[in-house]
């Protein structure tokens, strides 16, 4: 019955939907385009371009040659490094912070000594700091490493 | 397998007080995770950072023999620069200028002892 009923129905106007005898893909409206030149030189200055914008990206870290210069560099080098070492010398030296060494040893050592409240206090930060930093540890979530179960 | 996003808040932890970014590479110059407030693009610093390493690592091996080249910290105009060896790869941190260095070994330590075991089990076959 059912094979009686599609026959009859194939060229009935009000039939609806697609039917197991109507198209799947759309009529083609359009012509299939080929390749034609110019379309193969646009792709090719393309691939120029990707090829030229990736050699100029790249930065090759395992090619390192041996290092050497011209002679006209290295004197080239060599004038600018003293002149700027020159430069420096005029800068002013920060102050320095220390007593001045100046006085004799004598009168350097009868001075009155430091507390021994300071010197506990410096002992005492100066531990405190040691174990903070010893203590810095990164803070354990989730593991890093995931095993996958053999079969 | 590693979990990139575990191993990318390890590496975000790190990235306080003036540090500023926190990169993971191998020795040829690949990124392989990173975390921070990163201005430049992170694979160039990571390019240049294995370079540097390869550079000082063929003579620092006559120069430590045994050992290697463990440590670099660069002390540059604009901030600072550690590059550590972890397992097979290596860890590198830049911070500002205003970080002192004793603080900017003692992360790169802490952390450098935490990724050393998950980087070493990757590494093994």
């Amino acid at each position: 019955m059912g094979c009686f009923q599609s026959c009859m129905s194939k060229d009935e106007p009000d039939s609806q939907g697609p039917t197991e005898t109507s198209r799947l893909l759309p009529e083609p409206t359009q012509p299939i385009p080929t390749m034609s030149d110019s379309s193969k030189t646009d792709e090719e200055s393309a691939l120029n371009r990707v090829l030229q914008k990736t050699a100029n990206d790249v930065i090759d870290v395992t090619y390192i040659e041996p290092h050497s210069m011209e002679n006209a560099e290295v004197s080239g080098r060599t004038r600018e490094y003293r002149s700027q070492v020159a430069s420096l010398r005029g800068v002013s030296r920060p102050v320095a912070k220390l007593p001045p060494n100046n006085q004799p040893p004598a009168v350097m050592l009868s001075k009155e000594l430091v507390s021994p409240a300071d010197v506990r206090f410096v002992t005492d930060r100066s531990e405190a700091t040691a174990a903070a930093v010893e203590s810095m540890e990164v803070k354990h979530g989730e593991p890093l490493v995931v095993q996958f179960a053999a079969p | 397998m590693l979990k990139p996003k575990e191993l990318t808040k390890v590496l975000e932890q790190a990235n306080t007080g003036g540090f500023q970014c926190t990169l993971l590479l191998n020795p040829e110059g690949s990124l392989m995770a990173f975390a921070g407030k990163c201005d430049k693009k992170e694979n160039i610093t990571a390019a240049v950072a294995a370079n540097i390493w390869m550079s000082n690592a063929k003579s620092a091996k006559s120069a430590f023999q045994d050992e290697g080249l463990q440590y670099i910290v660069m002390d540059c105009e604009d901030g600072k620069v550690a590059i550590r060896r972890v397992a097979n790869l290596l860890l590198c941190v830049y911070t500002a200028e205003s970080v002192g260095l004793g603080m900017l070994r003692a992360k790169v330590e802490a952390l450098a002892r935490y990724l050393e075991e998950p980087l070493k089990q990757i590494a093994s076959p």
